[in-house]
């Protein structure tokens, strides 16, 4: 399903990751924890190819980065739901419109789509702000959308970066049982934070990450 | 593929970037205006120059010393020979009076005799060729005693007949260089929008879009520009063709065709200024 195998990529400042060697089963819940700089981020990426491995390879569902063109790049990525650490929402339109894109993209009808991101909305307790723009919602709603869009087009895989990052307990913990909540239904998740008592307070995996490689 | 999704981006894109959607526009017209004025010249270059043709006159200068018979013996002379239409007789009075015309000062106040002599205006036909006819007609009138001087009327006429040769290279040549000029500016205007945008589109791919789903809303909207500016310069070429039949009548003539393969210019001209942009980026 999602397999890494002795991963390596170094960004041109020397920093990077290597080494990096694991596999995530379906439904299953892993938590990827380290200190910050450490590398979570950077594994994340070599695994939707933002990075592409310089060694070893990754596997995602049919795709084998090795054999991944530049052209299926974008296909490999449908396979996957991802929450990015800055969120990176489109700023330039509203927050039905941030969700409904991953399914324009693939050509969902507009019936299917209007249904569909309503139901992602409520599943992240934001139905009420669907014509508002990112730049008018706070850190946690920003932070829901994202979300909403990672799960929209219900992926085998939910990649969230930090989802709790900077966010204070309460909302932390509503963003944490949205995760929860969809993990339940099936989808594997696979969540980075530096947040080690956080990762211990839930029932899944801990793999740890320290100065870019896996202890 | 969802063309409703890539055309609704694209009409947002207008209201996103107006002032560079202006300067398109603006630059599409400005470009298939000239193409439309070169090829309305094009067209009608023959037309103009027949038309100016009909109205050259040879005029002819009378010696001082003739009798009225000698004049009219002239005159049935060169009416009867090759290529003349018409021959009009202006006395020396008629001459004074014209000068007075145009210059609005009385010939007489200053000299006491009128210095003006007597002319023909001959009328050639649309047949007699001013570069070589003409000239040897000229000449042929020049030898008799009677004649004082031939002037052929033809400088700016022959200019006209050099320019309708020269003109076509150099206006294809000026065409080319506003057709260059046109698609840089375009393309850098939209390389701009699209610049401004990098970091939406960066996350577009990241989430999943191909290229030519992100290119797409880009095309359309260089499209839908080519076409607004194509509308725009069909209007202005449709008025001032008006404008300019209504003062000289019959002059030119627009084959309705034109109208379209402006429109059609504009839309492919708006396409590939987009898609020459894009390519930069994606
Ligand atoms: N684009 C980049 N260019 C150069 N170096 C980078 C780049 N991105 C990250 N790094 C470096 O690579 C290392 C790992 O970064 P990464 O973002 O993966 O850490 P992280 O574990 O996600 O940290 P955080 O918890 O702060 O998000 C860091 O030392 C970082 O400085
Ligand atoms: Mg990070």
């Amino acid at each position: 399903m999602l397999e890494l195998h002795n991963v390596k990529f170094i960004y041109p400042t020397g920093d990077g990751i290597q080494h990096i060697t694991f596999r995530i089963n379906p439904g299953e819940l892993v938590f990827l924890v380290g200190p910050s700089g450490a590398g979570k981020s950077t594994v994340l990426k070599s695994i939707f190819l933002q990075e592409r491995p310089t060694e070893g390879h990754v596997i995602v569902g049919e795709y084998n980065s090795l054999f991944v063109s530049r052209q299926e790049i974008p296909y490999l990525r449908r396979k996957l739901g991802i929450v990015f650490q800055d969120f990176k929402l489109l700023n330039d339109r509203d927050v039905f419109r941030n969700i409904s894109f991953v399914l324009e993209v693939i050509g969902t009808r507009s019936k299917v789509i209007k249904r569909r991101v309503l139901r992602a909305l409520a599943d992240v307790g934001l139905s009420h702000k669907s014509r508002k723009y990112p730049e008018e919602l706070s850190g946690g709603e920003q932070q829901r959308v994202a979300i909403a869009r990672a799960i929209v087009n219900e992926p085998y895989i939910l990649l969230a970066d930090e989802p709790t990052g900077n966010l204070d307990p309460d909302t932390a913990g509503e963003i944490m049982d949205v995760l929860m909540r969809i993990n339940m239904r099936g989808t594997s998740l696979l969540m980075a934070t530096h947040n080690f008592a956080l990762a211990k307070a839930y029932n899944g995996r801990i793999i740890r990450i320290e100065h870019g490689q896996l202890v | 593929m969802n063309l409703f999704y890539s055309v609704r981006e694209a009409f947002s894109g207008f209201t996103k970037a107006r002032i560079s959607m202006v300067i398109t526009i603006f630059t599409v017209s400005f470009f298939l205006f000239i193409l439309s004025i070169v090829a309305i010249l094009s067209l009608n270059m023959n037309r103009l120059v027949t038309m100016l043709n009909a109205n050259h006159d040879v005029q002819l200068f009378l010696a001082n010393t003739l009798t009225s018979v000698e004049i009219d013996q002239l005159r049935s002379d060169i009416l009867a020979m090759d290529d003349v239409v018409q021959v009009d007789y202006i006395s020396k009075e008629k001459a004074a009076e014209e000068f007075k015309k145009e210059f609005g000062d009385d010939i007489f106040a200053v000299l006491e005799e009128n210095p003006l002599p007597a002319s023909f205006i001959i009328k050639m036909n649309e047949k007699s060729d001013m570069k070589t006819n003409l000239s040897d007609f000229a000449g042929e009138l020049e030898r008799r005693p009677e004649v004082d001087e031939v002037v052929l009327h033809q400088g700016a006429l022959q200019i006209l007949v050099k320019f309708a040769h020269v003109s076509r290279v150099v206006l294809y040549l000026l065409f080319t260089l506003v057709f260059l000029g046109s698609l840089f500016m375009i393309s850098n205007t939209i390389r701009l929008i699209i610049f401004a945008r990098q970091q939406i589109i960066a996350t577009m791919k990241l989430v999943g879009a191909t290229d030519a789903f992100i290119r797409r809303p880009f095309l359309i909207e260089g499209l839908l520009q080519g076409f607004i500016g194509g509308v725009i310069t069909m209007l202005m070429i449709y008025v001032l063709v008006k404008l300019f039949l209504l003062q000289w009548p019959g002059l030119l003539l627009v084959p309705r065709e034109l109208y379209w393969i402006v429109l059609f210019a504009g839309v492919s001209f708006g396409f590939s200024a987009s898609l020459f942009a894009i390519r930069r980026f994606l």
